[in-house]
C-alpha cells in the first residue's frame, strides 16, 4: 500500500466551497486532508461533503456523528439530506490563527458494486472551547454505487486563504502506485 | 533524504533503488518514513529533532509502554514548555463516553488525562497538519487505543499549540521524570508530501 498525492486546493477568502474534479480512477481509496478555517460569523462552521459527481440535486445522503465539546459527548444522525456533514471547523469568531484539521476517507471509491461509505476525523481547539469527533457518511443517491469522480466540500462561510485541502490516492499495490 | 523502492514491480531492479530526488508527480508514494525513535527504559521523553521542513503534514505513529501506570501521555513541540497548549478529547472506556479539555498548559495530553497501561501497548497516531506554516497555530488530531482485556480506553483528541513557528522538534513525554518509556516503546515519524511543499 502506498499513498500518492493527487491535488491541492487552497481557500481563496471569497468562496464557500472547494471542488476536486476529474479524480483519477486508478487508486483503491481516497483521502482528503484538510487544514481549515472559515469566515462564517460564528465560533465554528460545518464541513459538508456535497455535489458528488457534479449532482447538486441529490437528496440521498445519510450520516452519523459522534463528538465531544470538552464537557459533554453528543451523537447525531440524519437521512435524506443534500449533503453529508463531515464535522466542524473554526469560524470567524474562533481564536485568531486557530485552524481545524480534518482527515476524510472514501474507501473503494471506484467500486461500482456497492455504496460508498466515508469516514472523517475532525477537530479544533480554541483554548477553552472546541470540538473533536468522527463521522460516517453514506451518499446513497450519488455516487451511490457509481465511482466517485468529483466532489465538493462546502461551508457556510468563505474559506480563508490559509486553508488548504490535499487529495491523496491510496493504492493497494506496492510502491509503484499501480 | 533518499527514498528506497523495495519493489521490483514494473521492471527489473536491483535489490533497492535509491531515488535521491523524488518528483511529487510520480507514483512512488506521498507518505515517507522520516525516522523511528525507541524507548530505552532510561528516559521519560521520546524526542525527534531536526524534522525536515519539506512535507505538508506529519504523522507520528507510536506504540508506548511506560514504566508506571501513573505515566501520562504528553505531546510537546519545539521543546517549548510555555503554557500555550490546549486540548479537547473524546474518550470511551468500555462503559461510558466522556469529553473534557485542558487549557493554558505546557503540553497536549493525548490520553484523556489519565495514566497509561504498562502491560499491553497503547497505540497513538498523531496527525499534525501544515507544520511548516508560519502564519497559523498548529493543530494535532490524535487517536489512541489501549485495550487491557477488561479495561482500557480509546480516545480522539485535538490539540492546539498557539505558536506560529514551524515545527522542528516533537517530544512524547510521560509528564513525570520518574516514569520512563520502557524498551519496546516506539515512535515512527512519517512525512506526507504535497506537490507544493
Amino acid at each position: 500500500m502506498s499513498m500518492v498525492f493527487i491535488a491541492s486546493v487552497n481557500g481563496t477568502g471569497s468562496a464557500t466551497s472547494v471542488t476536486f474534479s476529474s479524480i483519477p480512477q486508478t487508486f483503491t481509496h481516497l483521502q482528503i486532508r484538510g487544514f481549515i478555517r472559515t469566515a462564517y460569523a460564528s465560533a465554528f462552521d460545518t464541513i459538508y461533503a456535497y455535489n458528488y459527481n457534479n449532482n447538486t440535486g441529490s437528496t440521498g445522503s445519510a450520516y452519523h456523528l459522534l463528538y465531544g465539546d470538552g464537557s459533554s459527548v453528543a451523537a447525531g444522525s440524519g437521512t435524506g439530506s443534500f449533503s453529508t456533514p463531515l464535522g466542524y471547523c473554526p469560524g470567524n469568531s474562533a481564536t485568531a490563527n486557530v485552524y481545524g484539521v480534518m482527515v476524510f476517507d472514501i474507501l473503494d471509491y471506484t467500486n461500482t458494486n456497492k455504496n460508498k461509505t466515508t469516514r472523517t476525523l475532525f477537530g479544533y481547539d480554541n483554548n477553552g472551547s472546541g470540538q473533536v469527533g468522527l463521522t460516517s457518511g453514506l451518499p446513497l443517491t450519488l455516487p451511490g454505487t457509481a465511482a466517485v469522480t468529483s466532489l465538493s466540500l462546502v461551508f457556510n462561510g468563505n474559506i480563508t486563504t490559509a486553508s488548504r485541502f490535499d487529495l491523496y490516492g491510496i493504492t493497494s499495490s506496492e510502491a509503484t502506485g499501480a | 533524504m533518499g527514498v528506497y523502492e523495495l519493489s521490483g514491480a514494473g521492471s527489473v531492479k536491483t535489490g533497492r533503488t535509491l531515488y535521491t530526488s523524488m518528483n511529487a508527480n510520480n507514483q512512488y508514494g506521498a507518505m515517507v518514513p522520516i525516522t523511528q525513535v525507541t524507548g530505552n527504559g532510561t528516559s521519560p521523553v521520546i524526542g525527534i529533532t531536526n524534522i525536515p521542513q519539506t512535507f505538508q503534514d506529519l504523522l507520528l505513529v507510536c506504540n508506548l509502554f511506560p514504566s508506571s501506570t501513573s505515566a501520562r501521555g504528553g505531546l510537546q513541540l519545539n521543546n517549548d514548555g510555555s503554557s500555550i497548549y490546549s486540548w479537547t478529547y473524546l474518550n470511551g472506556n468500555g462503559s461510558s463516553a466522556s469529553s473534557s479539555r485542558g487549557v493554558d498548559l505546557s503540553f497536549i495530553d493525548f490520553y484523556a488525562g489519565i495514566g497509561m497501561a504498562t502491560t499491553n501497548p497503547t497505540t497513538v497516531l498523531i496527525h499534525i497538519s501544515n507544520y511548516t506554516n508560519t502564519s497559523t497555530f498548529k493543530t494535532a488530531i490524535i487517536r489512541t487505543a489501549s485495550d487491557q482485556n477488561g479495561s482500557g480506553i480509546t480516545t480522539l483528541s485535538v490539540g492546539t499549540y498557539r505558536s506560529t513557528s514551524a515545527l522542528n522538534v516533537i517530544s512524547i513525554s510521560t509528564l513525570n521524570g520518574s516514569y520512563l518509556w520502557n524498551s519496546g516503546s516506539t515512535a515512527t515519524l512519517y512525512g506526507i508530501r504535497a506537490v507544493s511543499s
